[in-house]
């Protein structure tokens, strides 16, 4: 059974009389625990089809299925909940609390959801991104990398069924992009996460279980 | 090195980065709009409510002259008459007095006589509307309004007759009567509008033309005449010295000590020191607003400095921003200003309180220099506060500019926080993660809210009320004339008067003689004869060795414990009961109250001696009177013994305690509507009249104060919107991940009530120690101002302030939530 559904997905912008279609009619299957690149040229809709799924966009038209439940049914406010507990997100431009610390970046989304930080999960997850020594700078003061890591380890700690995923690498070099969708296939693989990834990277999308390819907001087959 | 003129480009650049921030111009168009409104009207308004209070003081002292000297000599004439800083000189002279004993409340008519210059520069300024014309000739008489009124004339008319009887001379104690009182028939030419204080003692003045005395028992030297002078600023102190040394008859008065706003230093310090606030406060505003919106582009502005753009050229297409934006703020600044001023506030006033006050309790002109200062006060505040992100912009590194995220850079490291509230944690470290800002945001909030309590605190300091509470202790006070005597069933009569809570009474046996046995008063008798300038004859009259007349008054119980807690020694009442105790009061001219006496008096009544022991201290003469005494001091006994030793004398005085009740007091005005020789006056009458002839300038007071509060509040909205709307993407991040709607309203609100704890504790704190030292200020002005803190405004203002911290930075996430996250994270622009 998949774990993630787009159902005649549609997304039009209206601007006068010109009608932008960033999706046109997308409809997917993601079956849990795969590992999935979403690439396209830029303006494709691959943003668009990634925010649509993960509810940060609400569609023109479609569904969206996330384990068996249609979130285009839930209020605003049962979606960003829904959303903090099943989907993480990794944005291109990391999106850190700037005024939180690392670990407080990495925390916030179980705090707000009212449970206890998992310490032991947390520990391996910042070992594993080697995050150890990085736990109390502000976002400011990190590189890159580091903040992508603390977004990854962020969205990693509230154990989602799916990791959404943004260009990850679209801001690091190529040996930091490495080693974060190195990170991505492994974190994925220990936490049986489903991963969907957007990228431009050719050589990043190899790395997934299997490609989709977004053109002009449909899907190519 | 040749320079490229690119001023046009750069102009162009500036132009399209201002129409592509439309909302964040008008938010700093408000701000500049703001700062300028509140000077300009502050300056109007303020500069019109110190005039109006000069103007108030002049009319309640009768005349608009600074100084006064009476009886001045022909060389001190001469001189002064050199004196270029003297712009006018008016010449009166008082005639004779009328007799008003068959008028009820009023006390005395005095017949003056004043020339053109004095009537027109001194007079005609500090009086109301005037109906018909100075009198001219022979007996011809312009009266107060009042004076009319309570002689039963409701409908006067020029050409009136109006039969007095009058006595030449005897004006005060240093002239002698010059005739017998007798009945002359003087004709209306005229009335006024009398608002000086002689109308709270129920004292008027009746002029006359110059040939009704010339020809008459009075002249230029058994009369007393007052020269008044109007005196520019700088000459002043130097009066004093070219008419020195003032012989005995002379008194020289400088009204301009007596609160005067002329002179009066506390009064422009208060509005110095309000503009200066009030530019700080803008200072503040502005400074964020720019700031705030410099922060928001300082990645567009970083962009322009890798494509190469100069630190001189970044800040001129800030500066140009700032100059066009100051230009619209300043110019509709004033124009809200001006519209305030010359429509709102006159229309106000006009509705509140009908031409009259126009006419002459308020000040409503202004200069066109207020405008021009404003203008120049607000560029001058906006240049000042736009210089610091003018500099951040143009020194910008690229780098920094898309790392930049508002945070001090300083604070690299913070320590873990995983427990407790988490929604909670961080709106507080929200409030204080810029702690510049912050600062910054406070204190423009703190100030405008402070400036509205110190005005309100000083306005209600300076209510009416506190005023007639300096003309009168009691609530209601009946005196009754010599000829009128009244028996013990109008006392009854009074108590059963609806929400009479107290009645006191005294009685007096006038001209009453006495032994100083132990030659005890020596002393004051002598300092009276000298500061009183007591002449001979009048010496001769009331003093005999070592026995004096006095005025001798009777009081009961309430009354005696009063006078000990005054004097603050014990007394024995029973000894007072039973005529072994009299206590002294000192006439206002010695000012004895207070001082230590001791020894006996012996009083003869009714053929027998009786030795009375002086309580230990003087009283002051206005204890229960109104101050008049002969040489010798009053002397307060019981009014229980005098009845037993068949003396119990005519009850003069009776004092009322009523609270404000409108009901006693036209209960008891209609008791006494039949009685003549008895004046009623109450506490609720003046304060009334205060209040007609303060409806102007507490109308003002208001506008300045609903004005400040407006602006306070606005500031506080602004800030509170800047706030918000500048962190609209973190907020977007924060939802991203899982925050939802209603933790981050939460957030916010909390965020908002932070600031509104703050603000309550600086203003209960700091707040209330400047409105007590400018309260101190303006009680060195006015000495009737009470010290009233203002709860009412401060609690109203703070609950304002608490629904603006909850909704503001609400609504305003929820004009930003009806984006979707997406389009919120991806916009750069968010202001």
């Amino acid at each position: 059974m998949p774990i993630l559904q787009t159902v005649d997905l549609k997304k039009y912008y209206r601007q006068g009389e010109n009608v932008t279609k960033a999706l046109d009619g997308v409809s997917l299957e993601i079956n849990a625990g795969e590992f999935v690149s979403v690439v396209g040229t830029s303006g494709s809709g691959k943003s668009t089809l990634l925010h649509m799924m993960g509810g940060l966009d609400s569609p023109t038209s479609g569904r969206v299925i996330i384990n068996g439940i249609d979130i285009s049914e839930k209020s605003a406010e049962q979606l960003t909940v829904f959303r903090r507990r099943h989907i993480g997100f990794v944005f291109q431009n990391y999106n850190l609390v700037p005024v939180l610390n690392a670990y407080e970046n990495i925390v916030l989304p179980v705090q707000l959801d009212g449970r206890r930080v998992d310490e032991k999960l947390l520990g391996e997850i910042v070992e594993a991104l080697g995050l150890e020594d990085k736990l109390e700078n502000l976002p400011g003061n990190l590189s890159g990398g580091q903040q992508q890591r603390v977004s990854i380890a962020r969205a990693l700690l509230t154990k989602p069924e799916i990791l959404l995923a943004d260009e990850p690498t679209g801001n690091l070099d190529s040996k930091t992009s490495q080693d974060v969708l190195s990170l991505f296939k492994a974190t994925g693989m220990k936490f049986h996460q489903t991963v969907v990834m957007i990228t431009h990277n050719e050589e990043a999308a190899l790395l997934a279980d299997r490609i989709i390819r977004i053109e002009d907001g449909k899907i190519k087959k | 090195m040749f320079y490229n003129d690119t001023r046009k480009q750069i102009k162009k650049l500036a132009d399209e980065i201002m129409s592509g921030n439309r909302r964040r111009n008008v938010f700093v168009i408000i701000a500049i709009a703001m700062t300028t409104f509140l000077i300009s009207t502050i300056l109007c308004i303020g500069s019109g409510y110190l005039k109006s209070a000069d103007k108030q003081q002049k009319m309640l002292n009768g005349t608009a002259a600074d100084i006064i000297l009476t009886n001045p000599t022909e060389q001190q004439l001469q001189a002064l008459r050199q004196d270029r800083a003297i712009t006018y000189m008016g010449v009166s002279r008082q005639i004779g007095f009328i007799d008003t004993a068959a008028y009820p409340r009023i006390n005395s008519i005095l017949l003056r006589w004043c020339d053109e210059v004095e009537w027109e520069r001194h007079i005609v300024p500090t009086v109301g509307s005037i109906n018909g014309h100075y009198p001219s000739s022979g007996s011809e008489i312009m009266l107060p309004t009042w004076v009319l009124g309570r002689m039963g004339i409701e409908n006067p008319f020029l050409g009136q007759e109006i039969i007095f009887s009058f006595r030449y001379g005897y004006t005060d104690i240093h002239w002698p009567p010059l005739s017998e009182a007798e009945e002359f028939s003087f004709t209306l030419c005229g009335w006024y509008d009398d608002h000086s204080g002689n109308k709270m003692y129920d004292n008027a003045i009746a002029y006359i033309a110059k040939d009704f005395w010339e020809n008459s028992a009075a002249n230029e030297t058994n009369t007393k005449s007052a020269l008044s002078l109007t005196v520019s600023g700088e000459g002043r102190g130097e009066i004093y010295l070219e008419i020195e040394p003032l012989n005995e008859l002379q008194e020289y008065t400088d009204l301009s000590k007596a609160g005067s706003g002329k002179s009066s230093l506390g009064s422009a310090a208060a509005v110095i020191g309000l503009i200066i606030t009030i530019m700080v406060c803008g200072y503040l505003l502005i400074y964020n607003v720019l700031f705030v919106s410099v922060a928001k582009d300082i990645r567009m502005y970083g962009q322009l400095k890798t494509l190469g753009t100069t630190e001189r050229q970044m800040k001129k297409i800030v500066s140009h921003q700032v100059r066009v934006l100051s230009f619209w703020g300043i110019f509709s600044g004033l124009i809200f200003s001006a519209a305030t001023v010359f429509l709102i506030v006159p229309f106000g006033i006009q509705s509140i309180a009908g031409n009259r006050i126009m006419d002459s309790a308020i000040s409503l002109s202004y200069s066109p220099l207020a405008f021009v200062a404003a203008g120049v006060f607000s560029f001058g505040t906006v240049f000042v506060s736009s210089r610091k992100p003018t500099q951040m912009a143009g020194r910008v590194s690229p780098v920094e500019a898309l790392r930049y995220t508002g945070v001090n850079a300083f604070r690299q490291k913070c320590g873990k926080t995983s427990r407790g509230d988490k929604v909670l944690k961080m709106a507080v470290g929200n409030v204080f993660r810029n702690k510049k800002g912050t600062v910054l945001v406070i204190a423009s909030l703190f100030m405008g809210i402070s400036l509205f309590v110190i005005v309100n605190g000083i306005l209600a300091g300076l209510d009416a009320s506190y005023l007639a509470d300096e003309y009168m202790k009691d609530d209601i006070v009946i005196e009754i004339s010599r000829q009128t005597n009244l028996d013990d069933s109008i006392l009854e009569a009074l108590r059963a008067v609806p929400d009479v809570r107290e009645v006191s009474y005294t009685t007096k046996l006038s001209e009453q003689w006495f032994t100083d046995t132990g030659n005890v008063l020596d002393k004051y008798i002598t300092d009276f004869c000298v500061s009183g300038k007591v002449p001979e004859e009048a010496v001769r009259q009331y003093t005999d060795g070592n026995r004096y007349q006095a005025y001798v008054y009777g009081i009961g119980e309430q009354d005696f414990n009063e006078a000990v807690s005054v004097i603050n020694s014990p007394l024995d009442y029973e000894d007072f009961r039973n005529g072994k105790t009299a206590i002294l009061a000192s006439a206002t001219i010695v000012p004895y109250e207070g001082t230590a006496i001791g020894g006996q008096v012996q009083l003869p009544i009714n053929g027998e001696n009786h030795t009375l022991e002086i309580a230990p201290c003087y009283l002051s003469a206005t204890f229960k009177e109104d101050g008049k005494t002969l040489i010798a001091p009053n002397i307060y006994v019981s009014q229980e013994w005098l009845e037993r030793i068949g003396a119990a004398g005519q009850i003069n005085r009776i004092a009322l305690q009523t609270g404000r009740s409108e009901q006693a007091h036209n209960a008891v005005n209609a008791i006494f509507d039949n009685y003549s020789g008895v004046t009623v006056a109450s506490k609720v009458e003046k304060i009334n009249e205060l209040k007609t002839s303060f409806i102007g300038i507490t109308f003002l007071g208001n506008a300045i104060s609903v004005i400040l509060l407006g602006i306070g509040l606005m500031n506080f909205i602004n800030m509170m919107y800047v706030s918000v709307n500048g962190r609209g993407r973190e907020l977007a991040v924060l939802e991203s991940v899982g925050m939802t709607k209603r933790q981050i309203c939460r957030m916010l609100q909390i965020e908002g009530n932070v600031y509104a704890i703050i603000i309550a504790l600086l203003i209960f704190t700091l707040g209330s120690g400047a409105l007590y030292g400018f309260f101190r200020m303006v009680k060195a002005q006015a000495s009737y101002a009470v010290f009233n803190y203002p709860f009412l405004q401060i609690a109203t203002s703070l609950i304002i302030v608490a629904i603006i911290c909850n909704l503001v930075p609400v609504f305003v996430y929820k004009t930003q939530a009806r984006q979707g996250v997406i389009e919120r994270l991806r916009s750069n622009e968010s202001m």
